[in-house]
């Protein structure tokens, strides 16, 4: 699969903000044709669906697990999207119901295996050494990653969004329902966090 | 390695990904779409509930409101999992601390993001001192007191603090 050309890092600038907006409400407005609501809504996968697979794959790490979030993220749209009233981008919101769909998915595989989190850890770990290829091994790419899996989910989330993504602390508030003062000690405590965990090895 | 000091790393996609994956990807959303069309309930919970109430027993009314409480709590669950849409009305928190003189604003965002965090420390870790520490630590640097913080916490979590004999 190749890079996303649709990573969050483009609805940064406000060219690429007003851009996707326009491109959102004239898909929505097809939609809400019976006649070309399902060209609308292939359209809608099509643009949005790597970088949703990347920003899903990179909290749970296995394929299967990332293909099955990923289909059920665009079943709740499609089921929801009727009712969606663009008070914020579609981008947005498919993020935001992805990301709860995962939290959800790994709390529940961490009690259902009744884990504990640095159990939890060492099974990511595991699949982390499992998907990475040979030669990135031993990498900072590999080493940040495997020092981020330390931290709790919601943390992880948090840090991937700002630091790998840089999302405006904005629109992080508006997908994960959280303040942005606490995102932004939340991110500030997990920078620390893994920066303590880098220097260790 | 220090992360402060490196040069930004980026977050490559090269996990495994199987071949051919995303041509059928839209096809698949379809065809589970149409099997969960196919598996919505074949009676209106409604209708069933007019259905049973017709009938004048009184069993069957308390199983027909069952019915519709359940099936109608599932429907409301699903409409607020699938995504509600984030508020930014004019109930907003910003909007709120918008309305507020600077300085209380200001006391506010401190407040509020301080404790959100030591919630979110506590809920992943409720025995870790050295969390608490940091949180006691980030406050210590704020214009919040720490009998003013204990107040706003929730009493589970004030006790908490207390119980670790954190002095600031």
């Amino acid at each position: 699969m190749p890079d996303s050309t649709d990573s969050p890092d483009s609805l940064s600038s406000p060219e690429g903000v007003s851009a996707q907006k326009a491109w959102e409400l004239e898909l929505l407005a097809e939609f809400a044709n019976e006649a070309t609501r399902n060209r609308a809504f292939t359209k809608l996968m099509e643009r949005y669906r790597k970088a949703l697979y990347w920003h899903i794959r990179r909290m749970v790490l296995d394929h299967d697990e990332t293909d099955d979030l990923l289909q059920n993220t665009f079943i709740r749209c499609y089921q929801g999207l009727d009712r969606f009233e663009a008070r914020s981008g579609l981008y947005t919101w498919l993020y935001r119901i992805a990301t709860n769909l995962c939290l959800s998915h790994l709390s529940q595989k961490k009690r259902r295996r009744m884990l504990s989190l640095s159990d939890d850890a060492v099974r990511l770990e595991a699949e982390l050494k499992r998907v990475t290829p040979q030669e990135r091994m031993g990498s900072p790419e590999y080493l940040l990653e495997k020092a981020l899996l330390k931290l709790p989910p919601k943390q992880r989330l948090v840090f991937q969004m700002r630091y790998y993504d840089e999302l405006p602390y904005e629109q992080m508030s508006e997908i994960l329902g959280t303040s942005e003062g606490a995102l932004k000690a939340s991110y500030h405590l997990a920078f620390k966090k893994v920066e303590a965990i880098l220097r260790r090895r | 390695m220090d992360l402060q000091r490196h040069p930004k790393i980026a977050f490559k996609q090269d996990y495994p990904v199987p071949e051919g994956y995303d041509e059928g990807f839209s096809h698949r959303v379809w065809a589970r779409l149409e099997r969960v069309d196919e598996d919505a309930p074949a009676l209106n919970p409604g209708v069933v509930t007019v259905l049973l109430a017709w009938s004048g027993n009184a069993r069957a009314w308390a199983v027909a409101a069952s019915l519709a409480l359940v099936v109608g709590g599932w429907f409301l669950g699903r409409l607020w999992w699938s995504g509600t849409e984030p508020a930014i009305g004019a109930n907003s928190s910003s909007d709120l601390l918008a309305n507020l003189p600077a300085e209380e604003a200001h006391d506010a965002v401190l407040h509020s993001a301080n404790l959100e965090l030591l919630e979110e420390v506590v809920e992943q870790d409720p025995n870790s001192q050295v969390l608490l520490s940091e949180w006691a630590e980030q406050i210590s640097n704020d214009p919040v007191t720490m009998q003013e913080a204990l107040t706003a916490l929730p009493h589970d979590l004030g006790a908490l603090v207390e119980e670790a004999e954190i002095e600031i």
